[in-house]
């Protein structure tokens, strides 16, 4: 697979700053967060930062799709069960986060192994939308691109309660 | 003059400046009515009248314009001497009511001409002479007859820049702040070129010097103030709280480098005084005076006494006194109510006063005052004092047990809903709703409210909330492995292990504070899973009572920076927020309040309940009295509060002698008794109950410790309905065998 490997620190920052994401070469990729036995894709504009390893503080009585909250940058973010948020189970071990900005805020979606880099020109449309997102072809394997305004919602989150 | 009116953000100024111009003319008119057409009072009212009207003309607002040249030409009658200054205050107070509904239409887009004309109009009919046979309270403006005539409930919570009866801020800006120029050259510079606060321009800050927009505008002088909006400024403290809580964590992997000490390094140490001074001036900078009510407060006190015909003076002290935005905003309501409350039922009528010996005059005074991390607001009046034996007799009337409070406690009872002492429900307030609000409101803000009474001679409530809600004392705790942030206000005491006792009530773990029974719960238990070496207690306050949560560890106080959790995170009972450590470790902020209501609603355990064949008592009264026997005090406390919350009204005595005494004297619905008790145990005092014809048909509910069968039997052959078995006890338990026997309440 043409993919790209992030470089393993403790927190990446993805997107470059300034005017021109959207349009660069850098901006044309995504990123691919496996959950599990799935792989989802997420636009590299949509993510804020990857966190590796991410320490979670748990908070009492927080619903299970809720891991806990971790400090990005001195904000408090919740650390999301992306698996639990999709309604595929759980997600186990988590090693990686993929923090991501939504109308309520940033939250990190969780993921069980390192994030891999995508080019555009590595993914092949297959199919109509589905629930949370549009399903694409990567390296001969089916992958969904994740649709973050619509899955990562205060409603969605209490309705994994 | 350019016509501009037709920007938004001119209309939306327009709206600002005419929110502080009107509530400036409200306090003028006030002082009008008061004090009488005194030159300078005047002049001043007069000025404050044309510079408003100077800014109408500009953005456009005709109407706006036309409404305060009438109030222009009230004035000049009265520097020329015709006129009366009552009729003319009550016409100011007719136009600044109108304007403060319609400067919002306006600046909404909508077409305000009709509304303009007719306001006008009754601004200049509100000055004539009264007509003959006018009610002595026709004077009060119709907005305010209108806000008082459905209260309770409140009116609108309003901002604190933007009294009562004010109308909402203009969509485009938030309620704007005065702050010395210093700090919002500061703020906005903090908050870079792209977002420079929108200082109002010239034409409508220059207001300090009277002028409209037409004047030359001079550099602002020493101790003048600039318009700044509420969300730059809330911006800026919040990046300030970031930037410290950030030099905290440089500060902590510095120290690894500098042998423990981060202070080793002089530049670390520089930026920490820096830091620490440019936290204090943004601790400031969101502190606004609590004169910013009191106009509010002064015109609710005016309206009110003429709505219920009282003669008032209304007196401010401390009115300097600074306090945190946000705390003054939510205490504008509820400070509304309690001057209301003070006019409607602590001042009496003026002939009432006269016998009594009393001037005519009511006083009616707010005093401020901070008094260390705390700011007291204390409304008096000299009015006729709180009946403590009317709202004992009241309060017994709505099934409140009040046969063991003293006087103080009974006081208390005025901030329960449903309770009050007011002898007729009155426009302004009288049906017991109210202080309950005030008093939730207060608890809200981390506060109190005290109450002291004299009967005859007044009542003084006193209102105590933090002076700001920026930065929060917490006491951090660890337990089982974790550690969490408890706010410190709500902490009542600290036990040490070897200082508690390890005793059980009812089969739950009760221990001693003071002279008080309280619950003890393993704060592992209630957050988690459990686990962990409890040790220490941290007695809790919350809304049902106190309750000891043991903890592994102490881990200190600290002034957290108190952060509020994502949106995305649905409300969670036991977590307040959450704020950042040092080393860059998130701990959450547990809330006191649903601590408490976590662990006093423990999930029941299982219990045995025996219960006689076919026991089934109907009671149709609608309260049950219960009498409740045991020796051991705690017992018979928690036995009260749990039948007490469940509705019934309860006795209590301490053996089966006194037992039988008090069933001598009736009324009894159903007798909870232990069995080992002195004088008389429980077994024999239900033999004796039913070999009394009288009582022979009383439920009796055996509640032992005793769980042999053996017992069990001895208990029900003695003639008990029901056994429970205290090892196994759980409020629900005895409920429900309750329920059984007397039929559900």
């Amino acid at each position: 697979m043409d993919a790209v490997e992030f470089a393993p620190t403790d927190v990446d920052r993805c997107r470059p700053p300034g005017p021109t994401v959207g349009t660069t070469a850098a901006a044309a990729r995504s990123m691919l967060l496996p959950v599990g036995g799935d792989w989802y894709l997420i636009a590299l504009d949509e993510a804020l930062e990857v966190i590796v390893d991410p320490v979670a503080t748990e908070l009492p009585g927080a619903p299970a799709v809720l891991l806990g909250v971790v400090n990005v940058r001195g904000a408090i973010v919740p650390l999301l069960d992306t698996a639990r948020l999709l309604g595929a189970g759980r997600l186990g071990p988590c090693t990686t986060a993929v923090v991501v900005d939504t109308d309520w805020g940033a939250a990190a979606l969780a993921g069980s192994a390192p994030v891999t880099g995508v080019p555009r020109d590595a993914l092949t449309a297959a199919g109509p939308p589905q629930a949370f997102g549009v399903p694409w072809r990567v390296d001969g394997r089916a992958v969904v691109r994740l649709d973050i305004a619509g899955l990562v919602t205060p409603t969605n989150i209490a309705g994994r309660h | 003059m350019h016509p501009v009116g037709t920007e938004a953000r001119f209309r939306a100024l327009f709206a600002e400046e005419a929110s502080g111009r009107l509530e400036h003319l409200g306090g003028l008119a006030l002082e009008l009515e008061e004090r009488g057409a005194e030159p300078a009072l005047v002049d001043d009212l007069f000025r404050e009248a044309h510079s408003l009207k100077g800014s109408a003309a500009v953005v456009g607002f005709t109407g706006v314009a036309q409404v305060a040249h009438a109030l222009e030409d009230q004035l000049d009658g009265l520097r020329r001497g015709t006129g009366s200054a009552a009729a003319v205050a009550v016409s100011l107070l007719v136009g600044i009511d109108g304007l403060r509904e319609l400067v919002p239409v306006l600046v909404a887009g909508h077409d305000g001409g009709e509304a303009g004309r007719d306001l006008e109009r009754r601004v200049r009919e509100a000055a004539l002479p009264p007509a003959a046979g006018a009610s002595p309270s026709a004077d009060v403006p119709p907005a305010i007859d209108a806000a008082l005539s459905v209260a309770p409930p409140e009116p609108p919570p309003a901002p604190v820049s933007s009294p009562a009866g004010e109308p909402p801020p203009a969509p485009e800006m938030q309620p704007p702040v005065e702050v010395p120029p210093a700090t919002a050259a500061a703020a906005a510079e903090v908050a870079g070129p792209a977002s420079t606060a929108p200082v109002a321009p010239p034409a409508f800050a220059a207001r300090a010097d009277g002028t409209n927009g037409s004047a030359p505008v001079a550099p602002p002088a020493a101790g003048a103030v600039v318009r700044l909006p509420l969300e730059r400024l809330d911006e800026f403290g919040r990046l300030v709280g970031e930037a410290v809580a950030a030099h905290r964590r440089v500060g902590h992997v510095l120290s690894g480098h500098l042998g423990g000490n981060a202070d080793a390094s002089p530049a670390h140490r520089e930026l920490s005084l820096l830091l620490d001074e440019l936290q204090d001036a943004s601790t400031r900078a969101r502190m606004v005076p609590v004169a910013t009510v009191t106009g509010a407060l002064r015109r609710a006190v005016r309206d009110a006494a003429r709505t219920v015909g009282r003669e008032v003076r209304w007196e401010v002290r401390g009115e300097d006194t600074a306090i945190d935005r946000g705390v003054l905003e939510q205490l504008a309501d509820p400070l509304l109510h309690v001057v209301r409350n003070a006019v409607a039922h602590g001042i009496e009528p003026p002939g009432e006063r006269e016998a009594m010996g009393k001037p005519r005059h009511g006083f009616v005074r707010l005093h401020a005052m901070q008094l260390g991390a705390e700011v007291v607001l204390s409304v008096s009046d000299d009015g006729r004092g709180i009946d403590a034996v009317r709202l004992r007799a009241e309060a017994a009337k709505r099934g409140i047990d009040v046969a063991d409070m003293d006087d103080d406690a009974v006081l208390q009872l005025i901030f329960r809903p449903g309770v009050s002492t007011a002898g007729e429900v009155s426009a302004v307030s009288g049906r017991g709703v109210g202080l309950d609000v005030v008093h939730g409101k207060v608890l809200g803000l981390r506060g109190r409210v005290e109450v002291r009474t004299t009967l005859g001679r007044g009542t003084e409530l006193r209102l105590r909330v933090p002076v700001t809600l920026a930065v929060q004392r917490s006491l951090l705790v660890m337990a089982a492995g974790r550690r969490y942030a408890i706010p410190l206000h709500s902490v009542v005491n600290v036990l040490d292990r070897a200082a508690m006792d390890d005793s059980t009530v009812l089969g739950r773990p009760v221990t001693w504070v003071g002279n008080r029974p309280v619950h003890v719960s393993n704060l592992a238990d209630v957050v988690g899973d459990g686990g962990g070496e409890p040790g220490h207690a941290v007695v809790l306050s919350g809304p049902e009572g106190w309750h000891a949560f043991r903890v592994d560890a102490l881990a200190g106080q600290r002034d957290t920076l108190v952060k509020a959790l994502s949106g995305l995170v649905p409300p969670l009972e036991l977590v307040a927020g959450a704020s950042v450590e040092p080393d860059g470790a998130v701990v959450p902020v547990l809330d006191p309040a649903g601590l408490v209501r976590r662990a006093e609603a423990a999930a029941p355990r299982p219990a045995v309940v025996a219960v006689a064949p076919g026991a089934t008592v109907a009671v149709t009264a609608s309260q049950r009295t219960v009498l409740v026997v045991d020796d051991a005090l705690t017992v018979r406390e928690l036995q009260r509060t749990i039948l007490e919350r469940a509705g019934h009204a309860v006795v209590t005595a301490a053996d089966g002698v006194l037992a039988l005494a008090r069933l001598a004297e009736g009324g009894i619905d159903l007798v909870v008794t232990d069995v080992e008790m002195p004088n008389m145990d429980g077994f024999t005092l239900t033999e004796r109950i039913r070999t009394r014809r009288d009582l022979a048909s009383l439920p009796v509910i055996i509640v032992s410790s005793r769980a042999d069968e053996a017992d069990r039997r001895r208990g029900l052959e003695a003639g008990a309905d029901a056994y429970v078995v205290k090892s196994a006890f759980d409020e629900r338990v005895l409920l429900d065998a309750l329920d059984r026997l007397l039929g559900p309440l």
